[in-house]
């Protein structure tokens, strides 16, 4: 099987005034489709900058980027667009809901820009509220959920297109240890159904709940290992 | 579509949530689009539907230019002219013809002056005009003798005749002369304007062979299938034919073709399209405002705009999202817009006195109908996307992954602040504009007002009296009715002075023959014509007119005695330059007309006689004994309230002559005023359009201002921990906003003399580049937009330091 992601000597840097600054250098990684991937390292070590590649927010870099064996490094901005739309979704560390919209308007508003008719729209978003069980909570707005609910919702939203890949970026970051736990298997189970899940994390806990980890140092990979325990434990 | 109401839902929601920037925005495109409401349902009334006949595209006026005329400027046709017209042209169904004719109505109640015009028989079935009773004139009826028939206004019939139904068949006198009413006429016929009856026109065997006075004003129904292009060609090439035949009369003179409606609008079209380029000024100064007010705005929202496009939004799709949102602004604008529109329109019309609005075709019409409605609603739209284009594409051109990364909030950048002031200076550069204009256009009144009101007209009564052709006959006649008359006034111990005069400087008279100098032929194509004005002896004391020369007429320059003039010394200077003019001769006519000559006896300071002159009128004066006006002015000097000596002077007429009556009655100074109102209506309106631009412009700017202090409010906090003093602040941000008034003034400056250059057939009483104006103009916008900048840059100077920089 073909791998999911292949990336060949992506790099990514700025101009500076002494010269050139590297965040990613010479990046060459695959990622099987299935996999469940932590990326890992210091800060400043080019994490984020690698999944904002990754989840194609990000078009000024060099290299080779294949996805679903699609050359993303020689499509246009539409074409990434669509590619990004139809098979990936985020989660972030702050939830990054939109406050005006109540919970189920944040669901529905990936949807809405992937153009899906409306009472396919209502389906989807029913069921997403039932999956994660915040059907109560429906028609609250962010500022009225804790950290854990809005991170609930925020992986309710990065899911509910199916999409082939998650990027998560320190997905925990901002909750305390039972929220992030609840988080943490969540993605195990989405993985286990067969949702590839890429996170970025500086939680060791975290890490072992996947099967791959990428060590990035200096815009580096500097190591790929797996985690020595299992998830959660 | 679904998408779209979800992006109206959530638009009102962000409005919502932001009542203060909503209701500003709404109250500014209020202003800018009501503004609009009030000058379109103006202008759509004057400009496009000024008079309303069946297939009015095909009407139109044939006008006259004299030598050096053109444009605007046109004399009316003469008789001969007119009938050869009539004769030859073969573009028109039907070549109609019109005259003024002022007649004294009796036989009907109390006498009174009618405004009338003579008529050729077919005039009405050229409009496309029936009766609503009885008919209009019929062939045969133009033949004298055969012609004592009138037609009356719907206006007259209810005023004067009680709207009797039976009116038709019954006879009243004009000027003494029985007339039968043949018909009635529609209560929304008002043409020509003020028009209260018609009378037919009728021609002598003389009045056929002249082509010296110009009196009759041809209008034509084009064919079916003739262009107004094709009738204009027609008419050029029986024009070219005319100097070889009359060159004497016909020489250099040219015709127009004009369409009826662009007639009727005449010199106020070119003010109605002055007023709704302003107001679109306007309308241009509001959108920079709010547009200002959606960027920062979007500034605080890049967050979301950010999240969006992750979530999988296009570009389009935010921007469509965001214009929604402006779009809603638009819509609230439009409500308040059409109440202060309907505000507008009911002051504008509450305060034209009826005297003039009588001769503004379609004032009646002026209000809120369905396309003044419409028109609101399609200026909101643009305005709405006018306003919200920019914040839109600024918007949604977040990038996405810098702003989701964690731990970044949303700022402003430099090419955001950049486009913030570029907007200022539009709007410091529009208002510029928009003032000069107004100081333009108020001086040019002031200074109207001022050349005729060192006549002292507030103490000044004026009156008019129209005299029988049946009863006054002979010079003598009237000659004896004007002495009588006076000499009656002159006994009331209120009147300092009294004279009579055929033409008043601003009435709305106009006399103005050809005439010819003895000595100096007139050249082929010459246009020589003065202001003939037939005046008593007191004439130039009552009116402040300055004696340069000679002597003032006195009670015995008589019919019996030499036949004698006065000029003015703009006239004087043209035709006997270097030398005096007294003793020299002249002539009302051409060079070989029989009128006798006359010697100059004296030359006087020139009169401002119309305010649509730009060069001051040539005058030449009679004594009224020796050349008697049947329509003639009183004017009378009283040391007491005009009013109350009005019953004192009625009773003085009638004891000359009981079936004679006086009409416009007025203070002179209501003369003069009445006839620039039009211009002082421009003026104000201006001076309004002037004034919402200068708070506009200091609510955009001290908006602006404040929130730079807001977002610099680290750095102000580390300058002052770094030593800056206050006033150091103050500077730094009074700086940055004269740096975008001295910008916004040397782009507005330029701009304004360019346009007032472009408009200067506009201005009447001030060059356009008149240094006040442009100075006053500049200074006022300056002062404003400083202390728009003082306010919030004070702010910044209290600045406590170290909260500011702990200030997120």
């Amino acid at each position: 099987m073909e791998p999911l992601i292949r990336l060949r000597n992506l790099e990514k840097s700025y101009d500076l005034a002494g010269g050139k600054y590297f965040v990613l250098r010479r990046v060459s990684l695959d990622i099987e489709p299935g996999e469940f991937v932590t990326v890992m390292g210091p800060s400043g070590a080019g994490k984020s900058t690698l999944l904002s590649i990754l989840g194609m927010l990000d078009g000024a870099w060099s290299g080779e980027y294949f996805f679903l064996e699609q050359p993303v490094h020689k499509l246009s901005v539409k074409q990434r667009n669509e590619l990004h739309k139809a098979n990936i979704g985020f989660v972030f560390q702050s939830y990054h809901l939109i406050d005006n919209l109540t919970v189920y308007e944040n669901l529905e508003i990936p949807l809405s820009y992937r153009n899906i008719p409306h009472k396919e729209r209502v389906s989807l978003v029913c069921d997403a509220l039932d999956r994660f069980n915040i059907v109560g909570k429906k028609d609250l707005f962010p500022n009225q959920l804790s950290g854990g609910q809005q991170q609930l919702v925020g992986v309710a939203r990065a899911v509910i297109q199916r999409p082939k890949l998650i990027l998560a970026d320190e997905p925990t970051g901002n909750l305390h240890s039972a929220q992030g736990d609840e988080i943490m298997q969540l993605f195990k189970k989405l993985n286990e159904a067969g949702t590839t899940i890429i996170q970025v994390t500086h939680s060791e806990k975290n890490a072992t709940y996947g099967n791959r980890i990428v060590q990035l140092g200096d815009g580096w990979v500097v190591n790929q290992s797996t985690p020595t325990a299992a998830g959660g434990a | 579509m679904h998408s779209i109401f979800q992006d109206l839902r959530f638009g009102l929601r962000m409005l919502a949530k932001n009542p203060g920037i909503t209701l500003v925005a709404i109250f500014t495109l209020g202003l800018g689009i009501g503004a609009n409401t009030a000058t379109f349902s103006l202008s759509n009334t004057f400009l496009r539907k000024p008079v309303s006949f069946p297939e009015v595209q095909r009407l139109v006026m044939v006008l006259n230019h004299a030598p050096g005329q053109q444009g605007q400027d046109w004399s009316s046709a003469s008789p001969a002219d007119f009938l050869d017209w009539k004769k030859e042209a073969r573009s028109f169904v039907g070549l109609a013809g019109y005259q003024w004719a002022d007649v004294n109505l009796t036989g009907a109640g109390e006498p009174v002056k009618a405004q009338g015009f003579r008529v050729t028989p077919d005039f009405f079935d050229v409009l496309g005009i029936r009766a609503a009773l009885g008919r209009g004139f019929v062939a045969g009826e133009d033949i004298p003798g055969q012609d004592a028939r009138v037609i009356l206004s719907y206006g007259l019939w209810t005023q004067q005749f009680a709207s009797d139904p039976r009116i038709v068949g019954k006879t009243v006198k004009l000027d003494g002369r029985p007339c039968e009413i043949v018909g009635v006429m529609r209560q929304d016929l008002n043409f020509p304007a003020s028009a209260a009856l018609w009378i037919p026109m009728t021609f002598s065997t003389d009045e056929k062979q002249d082509r010296t006075s110009h009196k009759v004003y041809p209008l034509g129904r084009l064919k079916s299938g003739v262009s107004l292009r094709q009738a204009q060609a027609e008419m050029n090439a029986i024009q070219q034919r005319m100097p070889s035949l009359y060159p004497a009369t016909e020489t250099g003179w040219s015709i127009t073709v004009q369409d009826l409606g662009e007639f009727v609008a005449g010199y106020g079209r070119g003010y109605m399209l002055l007023m709704l380029g302003a107001v679109g000024f306007v309308l241009l100064i509001a959108c920079a405002n709010v547009t200002n007010l959606l960027l920062v705005r979007s500034t605080s929202r890049q967050n979301e705009l950010a999240i969006r496009r992750a979530l999988g939004g296009s570009r389009a799709r935010v921007i469509r999202q965001l214009l929604i949102e402006s779009l809603l602004l638009g819509m609230g604008g439009s409500v308040a817009g059409l109440l202060l529109g309907a505000w507008g329109i009911s002051l504008l019309r509450g305060n034209m006195p009826p005297e003039v609005s009588r001769y503004i075709p379609s004032w009646n019409k002026v209000g809120l109908d369905r396309e003044v409605f419409l028109y609101t609603l399609a200026v909101a739209c643009v305005a709405g996307i006018i306003a919200g284009l920019v914040p839109a594409f600024q918007g949604s051109d977040s990038d996405s992954s810098e702003m989701l990364r964690a731990g970044q909030r949303a700022g402003s950048t430099r090419s955001r602040t950049r486009l913030r002031n570029a907007f200022i200076v539009a709007e410091i550069s529009l208002s510029l504009v928009l003032l000069v204009g107004a100081a333009l256009m108020s001086k040019g009144v002031r200074s109207l007002f001022a050349s005729n009101f060192k006549s002292d007209p507030q103490s000044v009564l004026t009156m008019r009296v129209a005299l029988p052709g049946s009863k006054y006959a002979t010079p003598s006649q009237r000659s004896a009715f004007y002495d009588r008359f006076l000499e009656r006034i002159r006994e009331l111990h209120e009147v300092d002075s009294a004279t009579v005069a055929s033409v008043i400087p601003y009435d709305n008279e106009d006399d103005t023959p050809a005439f010819s100098i003895e000595g100096q032929p007139r050249q082929l194509g010459e246009l020589r014509t003065a202001e003939r004005n037939s005046v008593g002896p007191d004439y130039f004391r009552l009116l402040r007119v300055r004696l340069m020369e000679g002597r003032e007429f006195t009670d015995r320059d008589s019919a019996d005695s030499p036949r004698a003039a006065i000029v003015s010394e703009s006239l004087a200077r043209r035709y006997w330059p270097g030398t005096s003019a007294l003793g020299r001769r002249l002539k009302i006519g051409d060079d070989d007309s029989k009128t006798p000559w006359v010697t100059v006896i004296g030359v006087v300071a020139d009169l401002d006689y119309s305010p649509w002159e730009h060069d001051l009128v040539r005058a030449i004066y009679f004594p009224y004994r020796q050349d008697p006006h049947a329509s003639s002015y009183i004017a009378i000097r009283a040391s007491a309230d005009l009013r109350s000596i009005i019953p004192a002077v009625k009773t003085a007429l009638s004891s000359v002559d009981p079936d004679q009556p006086v009409y416009d009655i007025l203070p002179y100074e209501r003369v003069i005023s009445d006839q620039i109102l039009g211009l002082a209506y421009v003026a104000v309106v201006m001076g309004v359009l002037g004034l919402m631009a200068l708070v506009m412009s200091a609510i955009g700017v001290s908006g602006v201002m404040a929130y730079s202090v807001t977002q610099r409010m680290q750095e102000i906090g580390l300058r002052m921990a770094l030593g800056a003093r206050p006033r150091d602040v103050l500077g730094l941000f009074l700086g940055g906003g004269l740096k975008l008034l001295a910008i916004g003034t040397a782009i507005g400056l330029p701009a304004s003399y360019a346009l007032a250059r472009l408009l200067s057939s506009l201005l009447y009483g001030v060059r356009a580049a008149d240094f006040f104006s442009y100075a006053s103009g500049a200074i006022l916008l300056a002062v404003v937009v400083v202390l728009g900048c003082y306010i919030p840059a004070r702010r910044a100077t209290r600045v406590d330091p170290m909260r500011a920089l702990r200030y997120e």
